[in-house]
Order: structure tokens, then C-alpha cells, then sequence
């Protein structure tokens, strides 16, 4: 069975939010919220980096550890889903949660929260596979059509890789060896001077071999 | 075990050559740091700067936050509105989740069951205590009704929250393996809308109850004796004591503080639409939590009193206590309404009930 993951390549990720968008228009995600973020560290400096997270779909997930109606489930592949018929809205999960991937609707007076939403790596929930009402409650389920999520398929720069966690390991290890290939004439401190400010100068230099 | 010191001898040669070894290797150790930091010559002190990079992340080295504050590194953000959504680790969740899980959610099953378990103990063994069994038939007027409503109606809010507030939290382990995933859903869907109902009106007959039963409460003379000696726990008579005897006076100030907190962080959990952020929500529920817990230990052993302590109920049912259990429990308020004249006869108590709301009788006279 596959491990279902996600990768994304702060090298490559351009911040252009196309994930955010894919996400939201395929699965029809409830008004005022985003399944999918681009979060940019160090903006506006040398060694700035954007990465786009969602949910992990945790091995050992402590969303399903806190939920207290227990109502996760992980999939064959790997895949953290929920029931949004027994979730009660409380936000434990996003308390527990490492990444701030569960998401809450505003419901009823005084803002309370509604039924948790997230990202489902683009495989519904518990209805019958592509089933009108498993996509009115969770979006789109193209894992069931043999197709991987959108977000990932939409990444013009392929930083955001979705798949079995062997192959996208496979995919960036050989990304890594290649860069530190292209940077050995300067040695290998050139791959780690990406992420620091340059010793001198504008910082240019230190960007060359590199990718 | 014995032990011979070696004997003292003057500095041999290899000892000499020793001392120098030594010294030459503190100067190469005090020589080092000037030699590191070059990034040229690769040596053991480079640190990988993608290291930095991930530590910036989880915001958790405190030269990294630091350096952001002096606006070094720049900051971290998004183009996602929301709450935290720039913030990429959240690396307290797990603590909390730890706290919840390990700390309290079995420490309170101990200490609540502990406490629970004990009362019963103490009331099969010793019963309802009757210190005095005189029925004298006199009377006195202790609460009046809106004291009494004040008290059953935020003692129903509180046993309320309690139920509802425990469901949620202790659900998941006891009642899901009962009733199964569906009726429990409905269960606590049921309780976070009732608890966040109701949470609200707590807070209003707090209120309340401070306003109406502060001053009865403040230290007085005599007070401290009460409780070096217990209440008379410890043998011998009640000590004297007044309206309220200091035991129920720390009651309540342990009430209203912790009660404060508990509403104030419950309102930070309430209303999660003004933004808050989840460190702050994590806290509340902590305090929420550790605060609820000790209520609740310490409302049981008030409910225990309560029903123990034979015609402590009757003030708190009718508004009238016997005359004899005022005398045996708070004395200086019986002798002081003695004095005023306040002291009634059980007919005279009946015949007020009656009465009160044809004539009008003040309120304070009448307790109906
Ligand atoms: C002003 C008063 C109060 C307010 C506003 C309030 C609000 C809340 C809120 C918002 C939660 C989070 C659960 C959820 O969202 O469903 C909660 C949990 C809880 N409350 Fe309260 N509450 C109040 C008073 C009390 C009192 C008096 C008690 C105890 C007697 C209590 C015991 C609990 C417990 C045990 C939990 C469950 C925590 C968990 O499952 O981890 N609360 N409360
Ligand atoms: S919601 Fe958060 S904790 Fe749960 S699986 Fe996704 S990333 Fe992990
Ligand atoms: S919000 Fe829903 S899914 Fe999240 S912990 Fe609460 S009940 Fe479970």
C-alpha cells in the first residue's frame, strides 16, 4: 500500500499561491477559508523561502490523537480523513495540529465554529467514492480516479510534490544530489550559503550553480 | 575499604613533560575560536545554516527571534487570511496535547474520583452528623428567597457546565466504547452548544452572588481560632462564628476567584471569530481546565456538608434553620438575632409563609 505525502521544495517554490487557488476552486472549499497555505520565511531578505503546507497527513497524527468524538480515520493509503458527521466543531485539532491544517467555518451566532474542514489529499471522505454528497461536504475525490491532488498537479515549478512517500523521496533526493553537484566547483558551502545572508557583496554570486 | 595516598614526592621528569603537554594544549584551545568562524578553510565549527533556516521556523532559538525583532532576518508571512496562518510550527500543540492527555484527563479522573469516593465513605461511616438534636421550635431566617434562588441557580449552571464540560473531556475513553461514535457525537454536539449557552450565565450569578454575599464574607474577629481548630473538627465544641463561619467564607473567595478565571478563560474559548491566536486559546484551556477541576473537588465536599450536616439544608430550602443548629454552628449571628428579637416560633414561621404575599410583608421578614 502506498504511503500518501506531500513534499514541497522550499528551492523551488516561487510563492505564486497557485496550490491555494487549485485547491480551492477543484474541492469547492467553504467561504472564508483556505485548505492550502503559502507561508514566506524571512521575507524580503537574502535566504527568504516560501513553502506550501497543508495538512501532512501525519503517520501519528495528534488530530486523530485529541479529537475527543474520535472521529479520524486514516486511509489504505495513507490519507487523513474525518467525519464531519460526528466532528462537533470544538478545535482541538487545530490546537494539536503542527501545521494549522484544520480550518473552521463560521457558524451561527458569535462566530462559533462549525464542522472542521481540511485538506483530504484530494480523497473525500467517508461517502462512496465520487458521490455527490461525499464532494458537498469534502471536495473532490481524484485519488478514487487514479489521479493525485490538484494542488501538487498544478505546481508550475514542481516544488509541491503529492505521492507515495518512496517515489517523492526518490524525486527530491536526486534534486539534492544534482545541486550539490552543480555547486562542487565551489564547494559545498554554496549549497548551504542559499539560505544565509552572503559574506559580502549582494549575494548573486553565491546564487550561481545553483538549481 | 582501606586507602594509602600516594607519597608525596617532588615533580619527576615525566611529570614535567606532562605540565607542558598541558600548557601547549590550552594555548591551541584558547587559539581555536579565532581560527573557526572562516568560512575558507572548512573546520569542525561550520554549522549548516539550512539548520538556522528550520530553526527560524519553529521560532524556537532565541537569537533567531532576536535577530527578527531587529528586523535582521525579516519577517514570516502569507497572503492567507486567518488565524496563525503565518505562523508554519506550530511546536506547542503537542505540549498541550500532552497536557490534555497525560496530565488531565487522568490526574482529574483521580482526584475527582478520589474525592467523590472518600465523601461517600465519610457519609456511610459517620452519617449525617446531628451535634445538637434539640428541636427547640424556634426559628430563625437565614436566607431570603432571592438569596436562595441566587444560590440554586448557579449551583444548577455550575453541576450543568460540570456535567457537560466532563463529557467532552472524559467522552472519548468511557462513553464512545457504550454508546458508540454517532449517539456520542450528538452527546457532545448537545454539550458544547449547552456548556457554551450557559458558560456565559455563570459568570452572570458569580456576579451576582459577589454583589450579595461579599460583605458577609470578609474576615472577622475570631475567625482565625475558628479555623486553627477546624470547626470543631478535632473534638470539643463549634467554635463561635458568624453569619458564615470561615471555612464557608474561604469557599467562597475560592469561588469567585477561580470562577473568575474559569469565566474569563472560557470566554477566550468562546469566541474564536475576534482572532486569537492558538498559544493564548492552548492557556485558557489550561486554566479553564485546572480551574474547573478544583471546583468541582471542592463543590462536592460543599455538597457533602451540605447534606451531612443535619438542618444546614433547611436555610438554604425554606430560608428558616432551627434555633438550636444556629446556636451550635453560628453562634454570635444566633445570639445577635436573638438580641434584635428575630428569634420565631414554628407557628409563627407557618403562618408568615402563608401570609407573605397577601399583605406584603418586606421581603426580608417574610423569606417566601
Ligand atoms: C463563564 C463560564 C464558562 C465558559 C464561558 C466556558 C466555556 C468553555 C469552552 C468554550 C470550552 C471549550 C469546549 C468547547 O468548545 O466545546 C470549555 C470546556 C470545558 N469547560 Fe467550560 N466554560 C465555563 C464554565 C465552566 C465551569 C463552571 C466548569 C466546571 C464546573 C467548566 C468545565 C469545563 C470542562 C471540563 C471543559 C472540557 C475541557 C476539555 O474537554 O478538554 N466550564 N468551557
Ligand atoms: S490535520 Fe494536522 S495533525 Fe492531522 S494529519 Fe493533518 S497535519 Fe497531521
Ligand atoms: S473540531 Fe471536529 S475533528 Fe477537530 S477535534 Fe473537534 S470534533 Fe474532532
Amino acid at each position: 500500500m502506498a504511503r500518501m505525502k506531500f513534499y514541497c521544495d522550499a528551492a523551488r517554490c516561487i510563492e505564486c499561491n497557485g496550490c491555494v487557488t487549485a485547491c480551492k476552486n477543484e474541492n469547492e472549499v467553504p467561504w472564508g477559508i483556505n485548505r492550502r497555505r503559502v507561508v514566506t520565511i524571512k521575507d524580503g531578505v537574502h535566504g527568504e523561502r516560501s513553502l506550501s503546507v497543508a495538512c501532512m497527513h501525519c503517520s501519528d497524527a495528534p488530530c486523530a490523537a485529541v479529537c475527543p468524538v474520535d472521529c479520524f480515520y486514516t486511509t489504505d493509503d495513507g490519507v487523513v480523513l474525518h467525519d464531519k458527521d460526528i466532528c462537533i466543531g470544538c478545535g482541538y485539532c487545530f490546537y494539536a495540529c503542527p501545521f494549522g491544517a484544520p480550518q473552521f467555518p463560521q457558524d451561527g451566532a458569535f462566530g462559533t465554529r462549525g464542522k472542521m474542514d481540511k485538506c483530504t489529499f484530494c480523497a473525500g471522505g467517508p461517502e462512496p467514492d465520487g458521490s455527490a454528497e461525499e464532494y458537498r461536504k469534502y471536495g473532490s475525490n481524484r485519488l478514487a480516479e487514479g489521479k493525485l491532488p490538484l494542488c501538487a498537479e498544478m505546481c508550475a515549478t514542481k516544488a509541491l510534490l503529492a505521492g507515495d512517500a518512496g517515489v517523492i523521496s526518490d524525486i527530491y533526493r536526486k534534486r539534492v544530489v544534482n545541486r550539490a553537484a552543480a555547486s562542487l566547483e565551489w564547494g559545498a558551502r554554496l549549497q548551504r550559503a542559499n539560505f544565509r545572508a552572503p559574506d559580502s557583496g549582494t549575494g548573486t554570486e553565491t546564487r550561481k550553480g545553483h538549481r | 575499604m582501606s586507602f594509602r595516598p600516594p607519597p608525596c614526592r617532588r615533580v619527576t621528569r615525566s611529570g614535567w613533560i606532562c605540565w607542558v603537554l598541558l600548557a601547549g594544549l590550552a594555548l591551541l584551545v584558547a587559539d581555536l575560536p579565532a581560527a573557526a568562524p572562516s568560512h575558507d578553510k572548512p573546520s569542525a565549527k561550520v554549522d549548516d545554516p539550512g539548520t538556522d533556516l528550520w530553526r527560524f521556523v519553529r521560532r524556537r532559538a532565541p537569537e533567531l527571534r532576536s535577530l527578527a525583532e531587529k528586523g535582521a532576518i525579516g519577517p514570516v508571512t502569507t497572503q492567507v487570511k486567518g488565524v496563525d496562518t503565518s505562523v508554519l510550527i506550530n511546536d506547542k500543540g503537542q505540549e498541550w496535547r500532552l497536557y490534555r492527555h497525560r496530565m488531565l484527563i487522568p490526574i482529574s479522573a483521580i482526584v475527582l474520583g478520589t474525592v467523590a469516593v472518600l465523601l461517600l465513605l465519610l457519609y456511610l461511616a459517620v452519617g449525617r452528623r446531628v451535634p445538637d438534636p434539640r428541636e427547640t421550635g424556634k426559628r430563625l431566617l437565614r436566607f431570603v428567597a432571592y438569596e436562595r434562588t441566587l444560590h440554586w441557580f448557579m449551583a444548577a449552571i455550575f453541576l450543568f457546565l460540570g456535567v457537560t464540560g466532563l463529557t467532552i473531556l472524559y467522552g472519548r475513553p468511557l462513553l464512545i466504547p457504550l454508546v458508540g461514535k454517532e449517539s456520542f457525537s450528538a452527546m457532545a454536539s448537545a454539550s458544547k452548544e449547552g456548556h457554551n449557552l450557559f458558560g456565559p450565565l455563570f459568570l452572570v450569578s458569580l456576579l451576582l452572588f459577589l454583589q450579595r454575599f461579599w460583605r458577609r464574607n470578609l474576615y472577622s474577629r475570631g475567625d482565625l481560632r475558628w479555623l486553627i481548630r477546624l470547626g470543631g473538627l478535632l473534638g470539643g465544641d463549634s467554635p463561635p462564628a458568624g453569619f458564615f463561619n470561615m471555612g464557608e467564607k474561604m469557599l467562597f473567595w475560592l469561588l469567585i476567584a477561580v470562577g473568575l478565571l474559569i469565566c474569563a478563560s472560557g470566554l477566550v474559548l468562546l469566541f474564536p471569530n475576534f482572532g486569537q491566536g492558538r498559544l493564548l486559546m492552548e492557556g485558557a484551556h489550561l486554566i479553564h481546565t485546572l480551574g474547573a477541576v478544583l471546583l468541582l473537588a471542592t463543590i462536592m465536599a460543599h455538597i457533602y456538608m451540605g447534606i451531612a450536616t443535619k438542618g444546614a439544608m433547611d436555610g438554604m430550602k425554606g430560608g428558616y434553620v432551627e434555633y438550636s443548629w444556629a446556636r451550635h454552628h453560628h453562634r454570635e449571628w444566633a445570639d445577635e438575632e436573638e438580641k434584635k428579637g428575630r428569634v420565631l416560633s414554628e407557628e409563627e414561621v407557618r403562618r408568615r409563609f402563608g401570609e407573605a404575599r397577601k399583605i406584603g410583608v418586606p421581603e426580608r421578614e417574610a423569606g417566601t
